[in-house]
């Protein structure tokens, strides 16, 4: 199911907003399992740098995600980043309300991630009706990572489709400079 | 039907174990025939009857069906009125084949076609049981003759209170009795009162709740039974006995009633029920389902139990058709379903067991992991806060006690018994024997070592593949084998045992064994390898190649085990386990297989090391040792060898893998720690990625092994061996092959799990063998290379010449002044500890410079270990002590008394023979030595052969001038199996062997050359570095006749010319 279809249905939506370089980004609440200051991160080599490594939430391994690259920014990170947990479909499922969240977004993703971000903004309350298509000037590749776009105090909201994000982390990103694990021949 | 997921995968579950028990009980049928113990027919009969009940219970209409024919079969073999014939044994296993199929597939297993096995099963019956009468009647009779038959008979537990009971009453058209053995067997009973809502329709109730249970009785308030649809249509106030499966969580929404309308009945209330006068009335209605009722309790539960009828007078004309009922009963649910169920809940709660989701479990094993970490920082905290009173430091340790308990016990909790591995293979055995025509006993023991739940899945392909082959190619015809001298049956064991923190699992056959030879000249026809590699490989080696993927002979391909997988396949799945496959086999006598696996995959020991301030884990079971190259001996030790570097360890070449390169380290670990981050950055400063050079000047590689290839992976710095929970890659990484996942580390950062399997693919490893043979020749022509390290004296003669000797030759060293010395006839004494040392100047004896005032000032005397005479060796200056691996040269520089010299430390050094030179001091010592105390050669005896066996050069090249030096013939030969080839070819007088070798050890070498009949006397010393006394012991029993420490001349000499029975001072002619 699309998101953006979807969202345009329902009627005010909580969104946790937080900035990543010059973009302010929002993202449905109750995708978001917690915020945490910036983990120990262990990187793993050879991986595509959308990736920036693993950190340990309470035992689990969390894959983290550096934003700026998902956005195709090429921005230093904050002083003090912060790590945004996203919720797996099946924590979302365990929650009041989860199921129709995940019928409604087409959420599906059972890994746990950590969106690498700048900093946290205000938790906001908005109209769905407000939403509005992304605008054509914006860089593709955010494009493609958006359900649209929502006015708030003057500066633009990006909302992000989480799901489009992570299919994209699964199986987009490729580069060749970064797939010595997939093709060793040359390594040694 | 009764659509429950959860009860129906609690069928499931409970089926699959039931056909998982019935194997073994059918194989012990086969074996005793009609002698077979009446609990194990009963056994198969009541698994089959619980598979037929659930089947029904469930709309499982061709389970159901197949079940009931086959238990119809199995209930006259278990009135004994068929006998146990091969042909019925085979159909029971076929018939619960089908079963077990159906089972695999279940929303499928109504589509497919069973009717064959059906009609198998039907005819078998009438076969037996000589009444080949028409089958719509045929069940009729039998049944009958069987409930006349079970009638005088003693009734089973459950039943037998029925007959005998008082009609002790309930007041409500049911006799106490009948609840108590409603509840006993299994069932929950309710009793119902209905008085102020009805349901809407009392017949739509009635048939639901029928389906669902078993109303007992139905009656007014006054005690008369009454119709119960009819009741609840009109409104009227009833009592109702149910009995059924659900518990009382369930029963309020199966009777549709609210809570407070019924209650349970239990043992306790039935104690407190007032007994009234009111006699034991059925309920008339509803007719149908009673019928089907009570004729399946009678027919099933109840079989020997006519008398049930008593209880509902309609079940007797049941039980007097149990085929017709019982068939009616497998489309409708009723309470003989209902009472698998039962069981199964009884089952459950009697067992403590609950089935608990491996998430669930993980998740748990995550969290105790947290647990201790926490534990261990909380208790850092306490520590160095000073605060620690008392009572806290208690409370601390009960925390961690509690703490380390839990982390354990969810450990165990993933552990199940090798026997449930173990059991599935009699079956497998038998019948491949039959279709062989082998007899074939299999034997187990050790199932009770516990293992990883995942580990015993994925054992079960490998393991059925060696037991295949064990079948197919091992054990012989029973004509063969009784010609060979052996029992008609073959043997094929099953040993499990387990031994540090790893289990061995060894499947050993009495067969016909594997010959080395045939594999050997099948994989060279099949061009799988070179004749030159043969020429180098052991037999075991030879053996081995049974794993090379592809590899099969003529003999090894038939319907049995010929399918394409071979043993490659069988050793890649170990391997993934992380395991290892080690194969030994006699010709004529058997083979064993030994499988070596962790004991759980969840947790690891693994080597965490770093790379560039990156840490990494590398799994304890893939690493061979771990290597420290000095900096400046790494031209020496690392090579480029058809442009791959290749690290040179002892008289291998392996291929180096530099995590550097491969995972593109060179730049740090940007996001490490800020200290952690300078330190690295500091010591990789200026570096190339090639060499990474190490604190202290080292290089440290880990040489990894995995499956037959071995690598050297060079990392920055070791660590520590930790054990290591290993947790899946988030399925981001999935891909990766470097990696098989990760793991947090105590100091609660994630690190990666590297995977030997992807890396050795990354080095080439394999297709680098042949080049680094070829190589290893070429080199060893050029020059002797000795690469073990030796501990060596660095030392001067107060001229620009150095010298060393092995540290290991010197007892002690003194320093002395001139004042110390004495002079008798030209020689030099030396007074210590009331014995006259002589002492020896090195330019005495060898053609080297002569200080100018050898004896002016400080000076020192080496004193060897062992020498018949007091004796040391003059010398100047001490200047270091090293550890190295000592290129010989045995021709720049050539001269008695000297072995040749050496580049130590960038400068020339002269390598003299402390002994040669001694028995130039005092020659007529030699003399008696070689002859035992005459001075003239034996007429007799040619000089005595010796085969020295030792991989290092240097000690080989020793041993073999101190034995020549004593009048013996010298053989050498670089390893095992090299030994063992000349021994096969030449004749020897005495063995000498090195302990510690690649390849073969010494100890193996031993015991081979014991098996060998023409060499079982040989007298064969060990002379080794291991001085400890389970070396020794161990030596003893391998067969050795002595263990000698290295480089120990004298004793060396004397105890050869012992075992030669050469006598000091008895060795005339």
């Amino acid at each position: 199911m699309d998101e953006t279809k979807n969202l345009d249905d329902s009627g005010t939506l909580h969104m946790v907003t937080f900035r990543v370089g010059s973009s302010l980004l929002g993202v449905q609440i109750e995708l978001v399992k917690e915020i945490h200051n910036m983990l120990g991160i262990t990187e793993v080599p050879g991986a595509h740098g959308i990736f920036m490594g693993m950190v340990n939430l309470r035992g689990k391994i969390v894959t983290v995600i550096d934003m700026n690259v998902v956005l195709g920014q090429k921005e230093e990170p904050a002083v003090n980043p912060k790590l945004l947990f996203l919720k797996t479909t099946s924590e979302l499922l365990s929650i009041r309300g989860g199921d129709e969240v995940v019928m409604e977004l087409g959420y599906e993703n059972e890994d746990t991630v950590g969106l690498f971000i700048d900093r946290i903004e205000e938790t906001i309350v908005i109209d769905s009706q407000a939403i509005r298509p992304v605008p054509s000037n914006l860089d593709e590749k955010k494009k493609m990572m958006l359900n649209g776009v929502i006015k708030n105090n003057n500066e633009l909201i990006l909302l992000l489709n989480v799901t489009r994000v992570l299919n994209r982390c699964r199986d987009g990103f490729r580069d060749p400079k970064q797939s010595v694990n997939d093709h060793p021949a040359d390594a040694v | 039907m009764f659509d429950d997921p959860e009860l129906l995968a609690g069928f499931l579950d409970e089926s699959r174990e039931n056909l998982s028990i019935i194997e073994p009980d059918l194989l012990e049928l086969e074996k005793n025939g009609d002698d077979t113990d009446p609990e194990i027919i009963n056994r198969i009969f009541r698994a089959i009857h619980s598979i037929k009940g659930g089947a029904g219970f469930f709309g499982l209409e061709n389970i159901g069906h197949l079940s009931h024919e086959m238990e119809s079969l199995l209930s006259l073999l278990r009135d004994r009125k068929i006998v146990v014939t091969q042909e019925l044994i085979d159909l029971l296993f076929d018939g619960f084949d089908i079963v077990k199929d159906l089972f695999s597939d279940l929303s499928a297993s109504d589509k497919k076609d069973i009717e064959d096995v059906v009609q198998r099963v039907i005819h078998q019956r009438e076969v037996s049981a000589g009444t080949a009468s028409s089958t719509s009647k045929d069940k009729s009779p039998e049944a009958k003759s069987q409930a006349d038959k079970a009638e005088p008979k003693k009734t089973p537990e459950t039943e037998s209170t029925r007959q005998t009971s008082p009609m002790e009453s309930t007041g409500r058209g049911v006799s106490k009795q009948q609840l108590a053995d409603l509840i006993e067997s299994g069932r929950y009973v309710y009793h119902v009162a209905l008085k102020n809502e009805w349901p809407s329709s009392g017949s739509v109730w009635v048939g639901e709740i029928e389906r669902l249970g078993k109303v007992v009785s139905s009656t007014d308030l006054e005690g008369n039974p009454i119709d119960l649809a009819a009741a609840v249509d009109a409104r009227k106030p009833l009592h109702m006995y149910y009995s059924t499966v659900l518990d009382p969580d369930l029963i309020a929404g199966g009777l549709q009633v609210s809570g407070d309308a019924f209650e349970q009945v239990t043992f306790e209330t039935l104690e407190s029920m007032k007994s009234d006068t009111v006699t034991t009335v059925p309920t008339p209605a509803p007719q149908k389902s009673m019928d089907d009722t009570e004729a399946a309790l009678s027919a099933e539960e109840a079989e020997d139990v006519p008398e049930a009828g008593d209880v509902v007078p309609k079940g007797v004309e049941a039980a007097g058709e149990p085929g017709r009922s019982a068939e009616s009963s497998e489309k409708s649910a009723t309470p003989a379903e209902s009472r698998v169920l039962a069981d199964l809940r009884k089952r459950k709660t009697t067992n403590e067991k609950l089935r608990v989701s491996v998430n669930l479990l993980n998740d748990l094993m995550d969290l105790a992991g947290e647990l201790v970490l926490a534990r261990n920082q909380l208790g850092e905290v306490i520590r160095i806060s000073d605060a620690g009173s008392q009572a806290l430091q208690f409370s601390m340790q009960n925390v961690s006690w509690v703490t380390t308990e839990i982390q354990e016990k969810i450990m165990t909790l993933r552990m199940q018994p090798l026997s449930v591995l173990f059991s599935k293979f009699p079956r497998t055995v038998r019948d491949l024997s039959k279709k062989t025509g082998k007899q074939i006993v299999l034997e187990t023991k050790g199932e009770n070592v516990e293992v990883d739940k995942t580990i015993i899945e994925l054992l079960v392909d490998p393991m059925t593949h060696l037991v295949r082959n064990a079948v197919d190619h091992g054990i012989e015809t029973p004509e063969q084998r009784q010609k060979s001298g052996k029992s008609a049956q073959g043997n094929i064991r099953f040993e499990a045992y387990q031994e540090g923190g790893q289990v061995h699992i060894d499947i050993i056959d009495d067969g016909n064994g594997i010959n080395p030879a045939k594999i050997a000249a099948k994989a060279l026809e099949n061009g799988q390898i070179s004749k030159e590699a043969l020429e180098s490989m052991s037999e075991r080696e030879k053996l081995r190649i049974i794993f090379m993927p592809g590899f099969s002979t003529v003999e090894q391909v038939s319907n049995l085990s010929g399918r394409g997988v071979g043993m490659d396949v069988v050793l890649k799945n170990i391997e993934s386990l992380s395991g290892s496959v080690d194969i030994e086999s006699k010709v004529g006598k058997g083979t064993r297989i030994g499988l070596i696996l962790p004991l759980t995959l969840a947790i690891v020991k693994g080597l965490v090391f770093q790379v560039n301030g990156r840490k990494f884990i590398i799994p304890e079971i893939n690493i061979d040792e771990l290597v420290r190259v000095r900096v400046e001996d790494l031209k020496n030790k690392v090579n480029t060898v058809q442009g791959v570097e290749v690290l040179r360890l002892r008289d291998q070449l392996l291929p180096v893998l530099k995590l550097v390169n491969l995972l593109h380290l060179e730049n740090g670990n940007p996001h490490a720690s800020s200290d952690e981050k300078g330190s690295t950055e500091k010591q990789d400063a200026g570096e190339t990625a090639s060499v990474v050079r190490m604190q202290k000047g080292t290089v440290q590689f880990v040489i990894v092994r995995f499956g037959a290839s071995l690598f050297a992976m060079q990392v920055s710095t070791v660590e520590a061996v930790d054990e290591i929970v290993v947790k899946p890659l988030p399925s981001f990484f999935q891909k990766m092959r470097f990696y098989s996942g990760a793991t947090v580390l105590g100091d609660g950062s994630v690190a990666l799990i590297l995977d030997p399997a992807g890396m050795a693919g990354a080095v080439g490893v394999r297709e680098f063998e042949d080049a680094t043979a070829e190589a290893e020749r070429t080199a060893e022509k050029e020059i002797e290379k000795l690469q073990e390290t030796v501990s060596m004296l660095l030392f001067d003669n107060g001229t620009d010449e150095r010298f060393a000797i092995p540290l290991q030759l010197i007892s002690r060293i003194e320093r002395i002044r001139k004042n110390d010395i004495e002079w008798i006839n030209d020689n030099l004494y030396y007074q210590y500890r009331g014995e006259k040392l002589r002492l020896i100047m090195l330019h005495d004896m060898l053609p080297i410079a002569r200080p100018k005032n050898p004896l002016d000032g400080d000076f020192g005397v080496l004193v060897p270990k062992t020498y018949k005479h007091p004796v040391g060796i003059v010398f100047r200056n001490i200047i270091d002590t090293i550890e190295s691996t000592i290129e010989l040269d045995t021709e720049s520089i050539v001269a008695p008394g000297l072995f040749g010299s050496s580049i130590l430390e960038e400068k020339i050094t002269l390598m003299p023979n402390m002994y040669e030179i001694f028995d130039m001091v005092f020659p007529e010592e030699t003399q008696f030595r070689k002859f035992g105390g005459k001075t003239t050669r034996p007429k007799t005896a040619k000089a005595p052969r010796v085969l020295i066996v030792d991989d290092t050069p240097f000690f080989r090249m020793m041993e073999k001038k101190y034995l020549e030096s004593a009048g013996f013939r010298v053989k050498l030969a670089e390893n095992g199996a090299e030994a063992l080839e000349m021994l096969d070819r030449e004749s020897f007088d005495a063995v000498v062997l090195d302990i510690i070798m690649p390849g073969m050890s010494g100890f193996e070498v031993m015991r081979e050359i014991r098996k060998k009949s023409n060499l079982a006397s040989l007298p064969v010393i060990a002379v080794t570095a291991l001085d400890d006394e389970t070396s020794r012991q161990q030596g003893k029993e391998a067969g050795f006749d002595n263990w000698e420490e290295k480089l120990d001349k004298e004793r060396l000499v004397a105890k050869v010319w012992e075992l030669l029975g050469v006598d000091v001072g008895n060795a005339k002619e």
